[in-house]
């Protein structure tokens, strides 16, 4: 999803993200030997003759990585916010097996904050969703991803949001793969150090994948619409002395992220007179006075409706207040 | 008598070996260039023996066939088949003297590049291209006479 400002960014990381996208197939598996036989046929003196000449050489290992940010939109966060989730895949863009130191870096130029860095996750059933539970935490050294040619893994990183940024401020993160066999100048090789024996070649990617990700501070909006059905004392709807106004506020939020704390106030309108008990919070009766409920009726501010709603996000259903007044 | 014997001798020989005894010999070299830049910026290549060879290396594969006999040998055909692990690189095959044809069905078939076609995903047939090539053959035009050698040179990238 994109918001506001973000849109633009999202539309620029979409072109990024294909251009990116066909990472090439590594082919021909370290170790392998390429034999290569030629055949010369003649005619000598009226007889047919044939013979060959055969050469071989065996394929080294080339280390080569790739790290992709995989969010298809800046990760809205709040300020301040907490264990920020951001997606990111690593492919073993060589052609042996090859296992990745992964790190982190915050301290990124082209930002307005720098995100705090709290922890990586291995994603372990591949389905691209941070599962705490299920997912495996990273412990450099101890797990780093070890990958077969052309072999991915999807990783998540969690960082927290420092507090006092104002809305639309980015932070990067980048993620660091490297690859444990080698890594430095592309071209350098290193003896035995392959796959079967072979020798390690760094690769384009000098045995280093990285790429950047993005937090945006983007404060959750809550929408209200308010409307009102009007009944008369005859059956109708005309605004007239004595008719029945029935108010109506739904509440939705929109943006990533959650609303906390949301306390819908409504004054009740000049010369009417709010009807007792028809205070509603989703089917829900609220009792008038300030009490357990979450809502009341000039208690907490005088001839004005307050209901607090608690912490929304866009994924709950909409939240819809209603009562009653009667024109004096 | 024993001079018949002489004689017979070798034709004897030629026949049970036929076809006739190795007078061509084919060698087949692979070789990597390296791209060396000096201290005055200027770039030098040079050719080694393949190694350090990874995917996307261009691999130069020089067949030669040396006519070690005494007797000029004709129809001498040179013919290659790509390693399956490699592409032929488009334009790279050359040969003096020679013509150069390529086939895309493991040698049944062959043609001048640009004139072959192959079967698409489809099952339309749609013109080869330098992936497609299974083989490539030179074919000497002229005679290869005795000591003279038929250097033939093509370059296939690991895949």
């Amino acid at each position: 999803m994109c918001f506001g400002r973000a849109v633009r960014r999202c539309a620029v990381l979409a072109i990024m993200t294909l251009l990116q996208e066909p990472v090439l197939a590594v082919g021909t598996p370290a170790g392998t030997d390429i034999d290569n036989t030629a055949t010369a046929d003649y005619v000598i003196a009226g007889s047919s003759g044939s013979a060959s000449g055969t050469v071989s050489f065996r394929v080294d290992e080339k280390l080569d990585v790739n790290v992709s940010w995989q969010d298809a939109a800046n990760i809205g966060v709040t300020t301040p916010d907490t264990d920020r989730v951001t997606t990111w895949l690593l492919t073993n863009t060589g052609n042996g097996n090859d296992s990745y130191a992964l790190s982190v870096n915050n301290a990124l130029g082209g930002d307005q904050f720098d995100p705090a860095f709290v922890d990586i996750y291995l994603d372990a059933n591949g389905n691209g969703i941070f599962e705490s539970a299920l997912d495996t935490l990273y412990a450099p050294g101890m797990n780093d991803p070890l990958l077969a040619p052309d072999a991915a893994q999807l990783i998540f990183v969690r960082n927290s949001i420092p507090g006092g940024l104002n809305n639309g401020d980015l932070g990067n993160t980048e993620l660091v793969a490297t690859s444990n066999t080698a890594s430095g100048l592309p071209g350098t090789s290193i003896a035995n150090a392959g796959d079967n024996g072979t020798t390690a070649v760094i690769g384009t990617s000098g045995g280093t994948g990285s790429d950047t990700g993005i937090h945006e501070v983007s404060n959750t909006g809550v929408a209200l619409m308010k409307s009102v059905v009007i009944t008369d004392p005859s059956g109708g709807n005309q605004p007239v002395t004595g008719a029945t106004l029935t108010y109506r506020i739904d509440a939705t939020v929109a943006g990533p992220g959650m609303a906390t704390g949301v306390v819908v106030t409504d004054a009740l309108p000049a010369n009417t007179s709010y009807t007792s008990g028809t205070l509603i919070l989703n089917s829900v009766t609220l009792t008038d006075p300030a009490d357990g409920d979450a809502g009341d009726v000039g208690a907490t501010t005088a001839n004005t409706v307050t209901v607090n709603l608690g912490d929304l996000t866009a994924a709950m259903p909409t939240q819809t207040i209603s009562f009653e007044v009667i024109i004096n | 008598m024993k001079t018949l014997i002489r004689m017979l001798a070798p034709m004897l020989l030629a026949l049970a070996s036929s076809p006739v005894a190795a007078q061509i010999e084919v060698s087949t070299i692979a070789q990597i260039e390296i791209v060396e830049t000096g201290a005055d910026g200027r770039q030098t290549i040079r050719r080694e023996a393949a190694k350090r060879v990874v995917p996307g290396t261009e691999v130069i594969y020089t067949i030669t066939a040396k006519n070690a006999g005494d007797e000029s040998a004709d129809k001498v055909v040179v013919t290659n088949p790509v390693p399956a692990q490699t592409r032929y690189v488009d334009g790279s095959a050359a040969g003096a003297n020679t013509d150069i044809t390529f086939s895309v069905d493991g040698g049944n078939t062959w043609g001048t590049a640009g004139t072959l076609t192959v079967a698409g995903p489809d099952g339309e047939s749609r013109a080869a291209t330098a992936d497609d090539y299974t083989h490539v053959r030179w074919t000497l035009k002229s005679d290869l006479a005795p000591g003279r050698q038929l250097p033939v040179w093509y370059r296939a990238q690991v895949k």
